[in-house]
């Protein structure tokens, strides 16, 4: 497995993980390209064979986590020093230029309302369509029990998303 | 299509505008690699240079700013002390007295200027902030504990308790010394750092001792101005060291503020000059001649009398002739004055009280009544200095009759077995030396072996070997619960003249608080002609090599240690000419 189809495999789910933890889309998309860099560095102090999805997951995931939490440190006491984040979030704001739509704006609230477990696998697997397996790679965990965290989040979204459906009271990640 | 279909269908359209680009996502990771790999190779080799380093540098490593004397291609924890033994461990942290001195009041301002404007304005602007990262992580991990050491090193300075503290700095600027040569000759600290590192210590450290801080916490038996001139020379070749290395390819900048420094060095060598080289020239017999010829103004009354009497004394003594017209001039204002004792007293010891005054003088019919009466109680006189006067002109008058001067010797002797029953005798050198002298003039003179232990004994409770204030130790109070002075000194070695030296007094004690550093006040003619007298003395012991040894420990090892920060800063490779390009730095010189 080469760096590409590492990157290919992974590229979303990670920053969906990244931001259900509380990152906002541009600064995950920097921690996520700093953990993609650390772990395929350091993929030989890997313990295991980081050529198998399950091993590669969780290493990239702990190195995500450790840069994260970095990151969040460093911003909040060299705040004048990184590289702002107006500065990161110019790509995403261009892509994202053209005005969403209301059921854009909707969904995205809906995402909101989910509990942590359900919302995270749901921005892992949406974001670019990743197979259920690689974001259970990617969280340590089973498939099915991916699998199972989606079908209860589809649920909920249904119920949300209905007309009269629950009031939406976002969470902020879309914020 | 299902609910659940529909649902997947507008979550990945909800989320389509927030997918990463593949391309530059992947194009990021790899410039972020790129950047990583480059560090890595630097840092690795930091790192396995580190391990190789003896534990106790590897200790020493820890408590100082390693990032920036490596030029910022160093991690901070790059330095680990985790694996090593505690000795090395304590070794290694007695450097940080020594960094948290160099660091001390400005030194690390300092040093970051020095070193930025060492690099080129790129390189300069690069690595500021990694410096400014360096130093503000020392300061949060080990700046309460250098400001704990250096407030207390102030306190006990000044209160005459540093030695101790003063040796461990001493010790601790070896430590760091050494340790800076170990971080250099492995590449890990850059020859600006070090240079400015030491020399904003020696800086600080000459300042210290220039302005007599230092003094009490140290003997010597050379000038002990000859300390801060060794930091101030220090310092001055470190500055141009790096001055000359830094003079290709510099920008308008740092061409302004080279113009500057060289404004500055005059300012600077003038002070130097004020501070430093009066205290190294000696004061002569000359000088003395000067001073008490050139007296016109007794600005502290009786005290600035006391000195000009004891300086005509010695003039007088050794067979020396003054022009005394200015002093007379001012005494005689003093018998139209007020006629106080104390003046009397000295105006007529040191010859200035002439027989044609005599009759001007209105307490005398008094004082001589005073020292006549029998007393039903005591037989002292209680106050020899101020009647020292009326005897003496007494008896240049030729007055007393035998029975007159035998009651007055024995009022006098009355004084001293009255000191001798008290634990804590005031101005005993003193009134002993004028009772010894009135009871020669008496025609009784004192009988030398009956009170010579007692006045050895004086003398030994008088000597203090532990300093006061900004004076060192081992000077004469003068009286035994009193700081050494030099008026309880010159009364000291005035009575070793006349019951001997005592073997228990400690020679190159007193040798070391007789050295002149106090050229702005009278005290160096005071410390040269009692210097004079004490060194005449038939038994007092010549200082031997190992003495000098060991007096001028603090000048041997300034010495060494500016030396061994020479070294240092000399087998320390330059900062490379840009920022983080290790690769560049010029190899080590020695």
């Amino acid at each position: 497995m080469d760096l590409a189809q590492l990157l290919d495999t992974y590229r979303g789910p990670l920053i969906g993980l990244v931001v259900s933890w509380g990152a906002s889309w541009a600064d995950a998309e920097e921690v996520a390209q700093e953990s993609f860099a650390q772990a395929w560095l350091g993929r030989h102090r890997c313990r295991g064979d980081w050529r198998s999805a399950e091993v590669f997951g969780a290493w990239l995931r702990g190195i995500a986590r450790g840069t994260w939490r970095n990151h969040r440190r460093a911003r909040i006491r060299r705040e004048r020093r990184i590289r702002s984040s107006e500065e990161a979030l110019a790509p995403a704001i261009a892509r994202d230029a053209t005005e969403p739509t209301e059921d854009t704006l909707a969904v995205r609230r809906a995402i909101e309302r989910l509990p942590a477990r359900s919302r995270e696998v749901v921005l892992m697997h949406h974001l670019e369509g990743s197979p259920v397996a690689d974001v259970a790679a990617l969280l340590g965990t089973t498939a099915k029990t991916v699998e199972g965290r989606l079908y209860q989040a589809r649920k909920r979204l249904r119920r949300i998303l209905a007309p009269g459906g629950d009031r939406v009271i976002g969470t902020g990640v879309f914020l | 299509m299902s609910t659940h279909d529909v649902i997947d269908q507008r979550l990945r359209a909800a989320l389509g505008d927030l997918r990463p680009d593949p391309e530059a996502f992947e194009s990021g990771v790899k410039d972020r690699m790129a950047g990583a790999e480059a560090n890595d190779a630097t840092e690795d080799g930091a790192h396995a240079a580190i391990a190789a380093l003896p534990g106790w540098v590897r200790a020493a490593a820890s408590v100082l700013p390693v990032p920036f004397l490596a030029g910022g291609k160093v991690l901070a924890g790059a330095a680990k002390t985790a694996p090593l033994s505690v000795g090395s461990k304590l070794l290694g942290w007695l450097a940080l007295p020594a960094v948290a001195v160099c660091l001390a009041l400005g030194g690390f301002v300092f040093a970051v200027v020095q070193t930025r404007r060492a690099t080129s304005a790129e390189a300069a602007s690069a690595n500021a902030a990694e410096y400014k990262q360096a130093m503000s992580a020392w300061m949060r991990r080990w700046g309460w504990l250098a400001a704990l050491y250096f407030g207390a090193l102030y306190v006990a300075l000044l209160t005459s308790h540093g030695g101790l503290l003063f040796a461990g700095l001493v010790g601790s600027f070896f430590v760091f010394a050494f340790a800076l040569i170990a971080l250099a000759r492995a590449g890990l600290a850059t020859r600006q750092a070090i240079g400015s590192l030491c020399g904003a210590g020696f800086w600080l450290l000459s300042m210290f001792f220039g302005m007599g801080m230092g003094a009490s916490a140290t003997p010597h038996l050379l000038a002990p101005a000859l300390v801060p001139a060794v930091w101030y020379l220090g310092w001055g070749i470190f500055a141009a060291i790096q001055f000359h290395g830094r003079s290709r390819d510099v920008d308008e900048k740092t061409r302004k503020g080279r113009a500057l420094a060289l404004c500055m060095v005059p300012v600077v060598a003038l002070l130097v000059g004020w501070v430093i080289v009066p205290r190294l020239m000696p004061t002569t017999a000359e000088d003395v001649q000067e001073y008490v010829e050139s007296f016109d103004r007794a600005k502290h009354g009786s005290a600035t009398w006391e000195d000009w009497e004891f300086c005509a004394t010695w003039l007088r003594e050794s067979g020396r002739t003054y022009d005394e017209r200015r002093p007379r001039a001012l005494f005689e204002a003093t018998l139209r004055g007020a006629q106080g004792p104390y003046m009397l007293s000295r105006g007529m010891r040191a010859g200035l009280l002439r027989p044609g005054d005599f009759r001007g003088l209105r307490e005398l019919e008094k004082r001589r009544t005073h020292l006549l009466r029998p007393s039903m109680t005591f037989k002292r006189l209680f106050y020899t200095d101020q009647d020292d006067w009326a005897v003496r002109v007494t008896l240049a008058e030729g007055g007393f009759t035998p029975a007159e001067r035998a009651f007055l010797a024995e009022r006098l002797i009355a004084d001293l077995k009255d000191a001798a029953g008290d634990d804590k005798p005031f101005r005993v050198l003193e009134d002993t030396l004028r009772i010894t002298q009135l009871l020669e003039l008496l025609g009784h003179p004192i009988d030398l072996a009956t009170w010579r232990p007692q006045v050895h004994k004086w003398l030994e409770a008088c000597h203090k070997h532990d300093g006061s204030g900004f004076r060192r130790g081992g000077g004469f109070a003068t009286y035994p619960s009193g700081a050494p002075s030099y008026d309880g000194t010159y009364y000291a070695v005035a009575l070793m003249r006349i019951y001997g030296y005592p073997a228990s007094i400690d020679a190159n004690e007193v040798r070391s608080f007789l050295q002149d550093d106090s050229k702005a006040t009278t005290g160096k003619y005071i410390v040269t002609i009692t210097k004079d007298m004490f060194e005449a003395l038939p038994d007092v012991p010549k200082p031997t090599f190992w003495d000098y040894i060991v007096y001028e420990r603090m000048l041997i090892v300034s010495i060494l240690l500016v030396l061994l920060c020479l070294y240092a800063m000399l087998a320390a490779p330059s900062i490379p000419a840009a920022a983080g390009d290790a690769a560049d730095a010029e190899p080590p010189s020695m």
